[in-house]
């Protein structure tokens, strides 16, 4: 991928938004009934008057420096919002990677290995019915299940208030959307990986099926799956904000939902760039990845 | 022309049974296309069909759960649960259909232009399309959402919106491998206008991938208006919308879970059947070509 | 040479069930391998001699092939029916198998070393230093230069000749019994090819191997192998040893794969010819001698029965009802 055209692209884009803004800066800064002549030296020092290219890069060098402007409402600078809430989206996201993955690739595994066996057609269907319930309405279900019939787990709140156990209903909720996804790109995979040559040698050195499997062609399958994996970093944060709305979790998604319930679009532009901008960065990460993980690249 | 047209009835004369012969075999797919004509003739029929008036107050039966005199319980206006999720799958269908139709044209037209011309066109398209992807979709939506303003119109050009590139994408690959085969270039060499060689040969042949591409994006579009007016930044109440019947219905989880729980159990249904189709149609046509 | 035959197949028989069809692959093969011997099987692709050698690890396709009837002896146990976890202690410890094309057949992202002793770990028992020092040994006889470097390399990093020199060294790790070398040199270059050969040979005479080597390239056997069996549709057509079957060969189809081979001790009297038309639908079944279509020789006979293999003489067998002898020349 391009990293920086994309990057300056992306920028662009939220200029352009933050233009669209409804409510001028201006006037709500001075109150009601300002002059004009005040209004005008306000633009005038704000940069306002200056053309759309001028005020771009004025704005891009700010936001290069980290200010990405003050909320309109919390009355802090976004960026150290952004940073506050950032840790527990990151904890959510990887905590439901890892159960989508832990749940995911021994299914597809098996779905593959057992080709229309009782575990292929189970792991289909479920996750077809994974791929298609909304998160949020998942998230409230659990919250039916495990927090309010059987009290387990706290129906929501912060890591600080609960500790980790208020990560778990929030991370399931949103892997259950990724466990179908890694399910059919594993067993997609692994069908492909089965059915070469050296999976054949493998089996002719006399090593046990599970070996077999697991090490010679799932080792293949999962470099793929990192690709995937990667893919599904945008899908994740977009699952995170409705994922944390319905558990009232304090990250990012639950800051922009706030944000966007308070009209606050300081805030909103905000977040929505330093998503993106995380999405591309995941996205380099994850290719760079794919070069460690696959000789063949690595020494080219 | 004869060439060209001759070439196209010949495969389409060949293919069409076939792909239509494997989906009928698939028995996922046919019950997936059963419920998703359901959902369709609930939509178009919801005015006729429903129990009560969808917006018809009954304050002496608030929230009261599933009866025979309520299927589906009320909600906190003693409204008639099972005739709003009705009504509102005619929204949330609309909204759905309708943002994938204008993504559809919208990605197709750029996709073709891009693949087409080449050049710095292909490039300038194609690079506007990474940044819309760059965005996680919901992200993007909500921030959009939070600018124009909430309402049905906005929503359906959202759902446009996301899903542009994907169609783009798409047509200009195919519309660069088809461009490339000796067919095409028999047009172009009797001296066919450029227009009728892109709508007459290269178009029809790009519908498959499309067709499959958009059964998939169909249910995305549903969560997606979902997500929104869940999120209050997209259908607005009174209107009834299956999003916004799961957040005003949430707010009484606990003394009225049945408000949270149909509502969901609809969505899921009409994006699993839409799902279903879509990888049945897939597998039918055949038109994967490897890993997304 | 005495007592018992490392390898006795008799009268196998394999399907391959396609979707649209199933192909009757094998159709009553029988051959011996005596111990330290090399029987080497000729056929064009689709003659059955690949489909039987995967057969003896169990490594048909799953849920496609199948063995229909018939014995497969090594070393005196039943290989036919046996359960996986048997057909494991034999796979790679009594018979191993060195296959076409190295480079696919190498797990592309596992250090060759690593894909060495963990056939060694499997059935020796070894693990740590004790397998890297016997797979360096390993690497060195087969000879790659400085095995030491290049335990830790991937098999992209190899030229193909080197890459099937490491097939060899997994194979013979363990010390089978029964070497099966699957095409092992179609895949490479000429001046390669002679290479492997010869370390085949050389690997045979010091580890006093039993070697089944199959390939559609009669030259190629005939390098390393004792004796010769041609495989024509699903079973042997001719078998003898290599002096016999490539100075008398006395069956048609054999004749016609000596002519497509080039000889510079024989004066150039006809041009090079192939073989013409195709081997027969083994999915139908079969009326009369499968080679008939083909044969110039073919009589009336032919036409309504197989013949079954007969003994010519000096442990060379033919199954033809015309036998002819080459000097007769191309009709």
């Amino acid at each position: 991928m391009l990293l920086v055209p994309v990057l300056l692209g992306v920028s662009i884009a939220v200029f352009l938004l933050v233009h669209l803004a409804p409510g001028d800066p201006v006037t709500s800064q001075l109150g009601l009934y300002p002059s004009p002549q005040t209004v005008a030296r306000l633009r005038h020092s704000l940069g306002l008057d200056d053309p759309l290219p001028v005020q771009y890069i004025i704005w891009l060098g700010r936001v290069l420096h980290g200010d990405l402007g003050n909320s309109l409402y919390a009355h802090a600078p976004v960026t150290d919002l952004i940073l506050q809430r950032f840790p527990t989206t990151l904890a959510l996201t990887v905590a439901s990677t890892i159960f989508a993955l832990v749940i995911g690739i021994p299914l597809g595994v098996v779905s593959a290995t057992h080709r229309d066996g009782i575990v292929d057609h189970i792991g289909l269907i479920l996750s077809m019915i994974g791929v298609s319930i909304p998160v949020f309405w998942l998230g409230f279900l659990l919250i039916l299940a495990l927090a309010v019939s059987i009290q387990i787990f706290p129906p929501g709140g912060s890591i600080s208030t609960y500790g980790p156990i208020a990560l778990v209903l929030p991370s399931v909720t949103l892997g259950a959307s990724f466990v179908g996804v890694v399910v059919r790109f594993t067993r997609a995979t692994m069908l492909e990986v089965l059915g070469q040559d050296y999976v054949r040698t493998a089996r002719a050195k006399g090593l046990s099926e599970m070996r077999v499997n697991y090490e010679h062609a799932l080792g293949n399958a999962l470099i793929p799956l990192t690709t995937v994996v990667g893919l599904q970093v945008g899908l994740l944060l977009s699952g995170a904000v409705l994922t944390e709305t319905v558990f009232s979790l304090p990250g990012l998604g639950l800051l922009m939902t706030d944000a966007v319930a308070a009209r606050d679009y300081p805030l909103i532009l905000g977040s929505v760039l330093a998503v993106a901008v995380l999405v591309v960065l995941v996205n380099l990460a994850v290719d760079l990845l794919y070069g460690v993980l696959d000789p063949r690249i690595r020494y080219d | 022309m004869p060439l060209g047209l001759a070439v196209r009835r010949a495969a389409s004369l060949a293919a069409r049974p076939a792909w239509v012969r494997r989906f009928a075999r698939n028995r996922l797919g046919l019950l997936g296309a059963f419920g998703i004509a359901v959902f369709l003739a609930v939509g178009i029929l919801a005015p006729y069909i429903e129990p009560r008036p969808y917006a018809e107050f009954d304050l002496a039966h608030r929230l009261v759960g599933p009866s025979t005199a309520h299927l589906l319980g009320t909600d906190q206006f003693g409204r008639d649960q099972l005739s709003r999720i009705l009504y509102g799958a005619r929204i949330s269908l609309t909204v759905a259909l309708a943002g994938t139709s204008i993504g559809t044209v919208v990605g197709m037209l750029l996709g073709a232009l891009a693949g087409y011309i080449g050049g710095w066109v292909d490039e300038a398209v194609m690079r506007a399309m990474d940044i819309v992807l760059a965005f996680p979709q919901i992200v993007l939506a909500i921030a959009v959402a939070a600018l124009l303003g909430p309402s049905i119109i906005n929503v359906i050009w959202i759902i446009g919106l996301l899903i542009v590139p994907q169609f783009a994408r798409v047509t200009r690959g195919s519309v660069i491998a088809v461009m490339g085969l000796e067919y095409v270039t028999a047009a172009r060499t009797v001296g066919q206008h450029e227009r009728a060689i892109l709508f007459g040969h290269v178009l029809p042949n790009v519908l498959g991938p499309l067709v499959v591409l958009a059964s998939l994006t169909i249910p995305n579009a549903i969560i997606t208006e979902a997500a929104l007016s869940f999120l209050g930044v997209g259908v607005q109440l009174p209107t009834p919308s299956w999003g916004n019947l799961l957040s005003g219905g949430n707010t009484f989880l606990l003394q009225a879970p049945w408000l949270t729980i149909f509502p969901g159990i609809a969505i899921t249904l009409a994006v699993l059947s839409f799902n279903v189709v879509g990888d049945g149609l897939r597998d039918a046509l055949d038109t994967s070509g490897g890993h997304e | 040479m005495s007592g018992e035959p490392t390898l006795a197949v008799s009268d196998l028989a394999i399907d391959l069930a396609l979707p649209d069809r199933t192909i009757h692959a094998v159709r009553g093969l029988s051959y011996d391998l005596a111990r330290g011997e090399a029987l080497g099987i000729v056929g064009e692709s689709g003659s059955g001699k690949t489909t039987s050698a995967l057969a003896l690890l169990g490594l048909l396709p799953k849920g496609v092939g199948r063995v229909v009837h018939g014995s497969m002896r090594f070393e005196g146990r039943e290989l036919v029916g046996a359960s996986t976890r048997e057909l494991q202690s034999v796979r790679g410890a009594g018979i191993a198998m060195v296959f076409q094309d190295p480079l696919a057949s190498l797990n592309p992202v596992m250090p060759i070393g690593r894909q060495i002793s963990e056939a060694l770990g499997a059935h020796k028992g070894l693990s740590g230093a004790a397998a890297r020092t016997r797979t360096i040994d390993l690497l060195a006889m087969v000879g790659i230069a400085s095995p030491k470097r290049r335990v830790e390399d991937y098999p992209h990093q190899f030229s193909g000749g080197m890459r099937q020199r490491v097939m060899l060294a997994m194979a013979l790790s363990c010390e089978p019994a029964l070497l099966v070398a699957d095409e092992p040199t179609t895949a490479l270059d000429v001046t390669i090819q002679a290479q492997i050969l010869d370390l085949l040979n050389r690997l045979r005479r010091e580890l006093r191997m039993t070697v089944l080597i199959i390939s559609h390239d009669l030259g190629v056997v005939a390098d390393v192998a004792d004796r010769v069996a041609v495989m024509y549709a699903g079973r042997i057509v001719e078998i003898g040893s290599t002096n016999e079957v490539i100075d008398r060969p006395r069956h048609p189809y054999t004749i016609g794969l000596l002519q497509s081979i080039p000889r510079l001790d024989r004066p150039r009297t006809s041009e090079l010819s192939s073989i013409e038309g195709g081997p027969p639908d083994l999915s139908k079944p079969l009326r009369g001698c499968p080679f008939r279509p083909r044969c110039a020789w073919a009589i009336q006979r032919c036409e309504d029965t197989d013949p079954s293999l007969e003994p010519v003489g000096g442990g060379h067998s033919v199954a033809c009802w015309v036998k002819p002898h080459q000097p007769d020349a191309v009709p």
